[in-house]
């Protein structure tokens, strides 16, 4: 009896402190607060986290010039991209707000159908501190990345303005520069991105540090790279290997929120501070020169949050 | 006989085991507390900012953990030694897995596989963690150590 009894005391521990042990375990994989709420981040897009890629430097800008010469070279090139600084952000609000569609090449619409696009940048540091210095892979503890904005989108090549303006947004915490024409080579695939996917994304990382400005910029899109058919942008559709959804379908302006969840957690995993979302058009093989591209387009899109939930 | 022979840790031994067990769940709950404040739900107190410790440590807790619980485990199974060493195998093997369960290429599979998974609370902090092959070493340390304490003991000829 004895023997028996001091089995069961046995067992009962044993069951104790095996309990405390897994419940420990699993208790230092989860962050503070309510382990089964997710906690949210989010940055709200504003002058101190948009980087206009194309600053302008006064509100009063003219409209393009109606007659350009289609070798008119863009104004800007690549370290005047990364040099626009958030002073150098001009507002543009009027109509729908901040507003990251503008050039400094506001006499030909030929710049924004190079090479070069306005980039929001989302500030992650804040994000960062959420996590004991030193952690590692932080971005594996992001459950849920939604980039949300207002847009008009065009689901056509023509609108009412009579130019296409369908907005695509590009790569995370990496360049996101697509040329117009360019071309995306999928393994044995050749995708054109204007003509076939209409809308394009381009990742492009670094291979190594520092990632900022022009480290990445040595990461200009390459033939492989990620593309993403946001041809349905005016409607739900996928988005890489995330999801799209049109929160108001209009008419008029659409609320679009996107599933980023997979490149905020890339780039959170690669320590990146600042991250990079390109909008622009791509449907531009049909515009004429003398349509005022930019100055009519830049009013278009506003965005509004980029929202992490982790654990 | 020999085959009857018994191992059996010393009074001493088993007392200062349990003290070692115990004196590392102390380290690693003020490890979190004063270097990782606000990270852990498990918390009761924490320092309001965090103190910054070498990156060497980082690893700490790993290994504390397995060193206070494998000890811990074994002396309330008891047992002799063959048994207590199972133990510490076994607390080891669970450590390890739960390690692995971090890598980042299993949470994408099960999101993918069971997406309702990452919805509850324990597959949540099964996955939530980072893998660190720094972390899977203190693990393999700490049960080695664990081992070795509860192991230790005479032969008792029955």
């Amino acid at each position: 009896m004895k023997s028996r009894l001091h089995s069961a005391t046995r067992l009962v521990l044993a069951s104790g402190v095996l309990v405390a042990g897994l419940y420990s375990l699993l208790a230092s994989n989860t962050t503070g607060g309510s382990p089964t709420t997710p906690q949210q981040w989010w940055t709200g897009f504003s002058h101190s986290t948009v980087w206009g890629a194309f600053a302008v430097p006064n509100t009063s800008a003219p409209p393009p010039a109606q007659n350009c010469s289609s070798n008119t070279p863009p104004r800007v090139d690549p370290p005047a991209f990364w040099a626009a600084q958030a002073p150098n952000i001009t507002d543009h609000s009027d109509a729908v707000g901040t507003t990251l569609w503008s050039s400094t090449d506001l006499t030909c619409p030929r710049a924004m159908e190079q090479v070069y696009r306005s980039v929001l940048v989302a500030d992650l540091s804040d994000f960062y501190t959420k996590f004991p210095s030193g952690t590692s892979q932080v971005g594996n503890r992001i459950s849920k990345a939604t980039l949300q904005f207002n847009t008009i989108v065009m689901t056509s090549n023509s609108n009412p303005l009579g130019f296409p303006c369908d907005p695509f947004i590009g790569a995370v915490g990496k360049v996101n520069v697509l040329q117009r024409n360019d071309v995306i080579q999928t393994g044995a695939n050749s995708t054109p991105v204007d003509t076939t996917l209409r809308a394009g994304l381009v990742q492009a990382s670094p291979s190594a540090g520092p990632f900022d400005g022009p480290t990445t910029l040595t990461a200009f899109p390459t033939r492989g790279d990620e593309a993403a058919d946001l041809t349905l942008i005016g409607a739900a559709g996928n988005f890489a290997n995330g999801s799209l959804v049109i929160a108001d379908t209009g008419p008029g302006i659409h609320n679009v929120k996107i599933d980023v969840t997979k490149w905020v957690r890339g780039a959170t995993n690669l320590n990146l501070p600042l991250l990079g979302f390109s909008i622009a058009g791509i449907n531009e093989a049909t515009i004429t020169v003398t349509t005022p591209v930019q100055f009519a387009c830049r009013n278009w899109i506003e965005p509004i949050e980029l929202r992490v939930e982790f654990l | 006989m020999e085959s009857e022979t018994r191992f059996e840790p010393r009074e001493g031994n088993w007392r200062s085991s349990l003290s070692l067990a115990f004196a590392a769940l102390v380290v690693g709950y003020v490890f979190y507390a004063v270097a990782r404040p606000g990270t852990q739900s498990f918390l009761l107190w924490h320092a309001p900012v965090a103190i910054q410790v070498s990156e060497w440590l980082d690893s700490a807790p790993s290994f504390l953990h397995t060193f206070a619980f494998a000890i811990l485990l074994s002396l309330a199974g008891g047992g002799d030694r063959r048994r207590r060493f199972a133990t510490c195998l076994a607390w080891c093997a669970v450590e390890v897995a739960a390690e692995f369960g971090q890598l980042p290429s299993l949470a994408r599979w099960v999101e993918i596989q069971a997406p309702n998974a990452m919805g509850l609370s324990i597959g949540r902090s099964l996955l939530a963690g980072t893998f660190s092959v720094a972390d899977l070493a203190a693990v393999l340390i700490g049960a080695a150590l664990a081992t070795c304490c509860v192991c230790i003991g005479r032969r008792n000829k029955p």
